[in-house]
């Protein structure tokens, strides 16, 4: 049978993702420093998707692979070294997103009737259709009304309900398939679908007054 | 001979014929508002590619009929790339605020031993 790859190519491949947790799990810190190199952006873009606010975006990173060095000897290997990784950077944040509501509620009841601080941000009505999103699109009111739909998607995906957005994240945002994402959230596949779509018409209504024809 | 051969040809088509047009009269016999709800219920499934070949085709067959449908559909695919096409640059600083976290890790558990 025809190799694929010459011998002298593969020397140069990079090692496994298997490989570097088998020697990280032998205390090899550099295998565990490559495996961190290879998935910090995609676990800060979850955590940054999840928590909205990149501060605690950035402390919910640091809270994820010092977990998953902490535990990383338990990883048994059944599931993807990435599937592991996510569903920990996933926990942290919904943690920290439980911890939000109850320190919201606290201070809700201690602020009476004052809802300003809660008040939702406006969205601006663009009278404009926005159709397909083009990529090479140059003109700048056309770039204008991008942004306010990119603005308008960031706070419908903040609102979003947790159970909701946690599969939305990782299926459209970050490109998971949806066995992945039931690998990472532990949910059956028709729950994910299920989930996801829920997810998808909440913020097709949020977004409504972008997509919609305008007489 | 052959015309009787023909006609058995004739007749399988004519068989066929009628299955089809069953199938689809027992689809038009549906209230039409029956197939947007259907519609409605599996978009994610269409836009994700999940569904059989024949829900695919049913589904497909829907959408050159129904105006609304086809703008649900577009608003979804719409919706979808959107959430595709956003990227997030992480901010040097996060990331050397995890390096400096990280680098003190790996030196406690170098103490400790």
């Amino acid at each position: 049978m025809k190799e694929l790859v010459k011998p002298e190519e593969r020397k140069s491949l990079p090692p496994p993702d298997s490989l570097l947790v088998k020697r990280a799990q032998q205390e090899d810190d550099s295998a565990f420093t490559e495996l961190v190199r290879r998935y910090e952006r995609k676990v800060y873009n979850i955590c940054y998707r999840m928590l909205g606010r990149e501060d605690e975006a950035s402390e919910a990173l640091q809270d994820a692979f010092l977990r998953a060095y902490q535990f990383l000897k338990k990883f048994k290997g059944k599931s993807t070294f990435y599937t592991w990784l996510y569903r920990i950077a996933t926990n942290v944040c919904l943690t920290r997103l439980r911890k939000r509501k109850t320190a919201l509620t606290s201070s809700i009841e201690e602020a009476g009737s004052n809802g300003k601080a809660w008040k939702r941000k406006p969205i601006f009505v663009s009278s404009d259709v926005i159709g397909e999103i083009p990529d090479a699109s140059k003109s700048p009111e056309r770039l204008v009304r991008q942004k306010e739909l990119r603005e308008a998607l960031n706070q419908a995906v903040e609102e979003l309900p947790t159970e909701f957005r946690t599969v939305v994240v990782l299926r459209d945002f970050e490109g998971l398939s949806n066995r992945e994402v039931s690998k990472v959230l532990n949910l059956s596949v028709p729950a994910v679908k299920s989930r996801l779509h829920r997810g998808r018409l909440f913020l097709r209504n949020r977004l409504e007054q972008y997509t919609n024809n305008h007489e | 001979m052959n015309k009787f051969r023909n006609n058995k040809k004739l007749k399988k088509i004519t068989r066929t014929e009628k299955l089809k047009h069953q199938k689809v009269s027992t689809s038009k016999s549906n209230i039409k508002g029956n197939e947007c709800r259907e519609f409605f219920q599996i978009i994610s499934d269409f836009i994700d590619l999940e569904l059989t070949e024949n829900q695919l085709i049913n589904l497909r067959s829907h959408l050159t009929t129904c105006v609304h449908c086809t703008q649900v559909y577009r608003e979804f695919r719409m919706l979808i790339q959107l959430c595709q096409s956003e990227s997030i640059t992480e901010p040097v600083n996060v990331s050397s605020q995890l390096w400096q976290v990280l680098e003190k890790r790996f030196k406690a558990k170098r103490i400790k031993e």
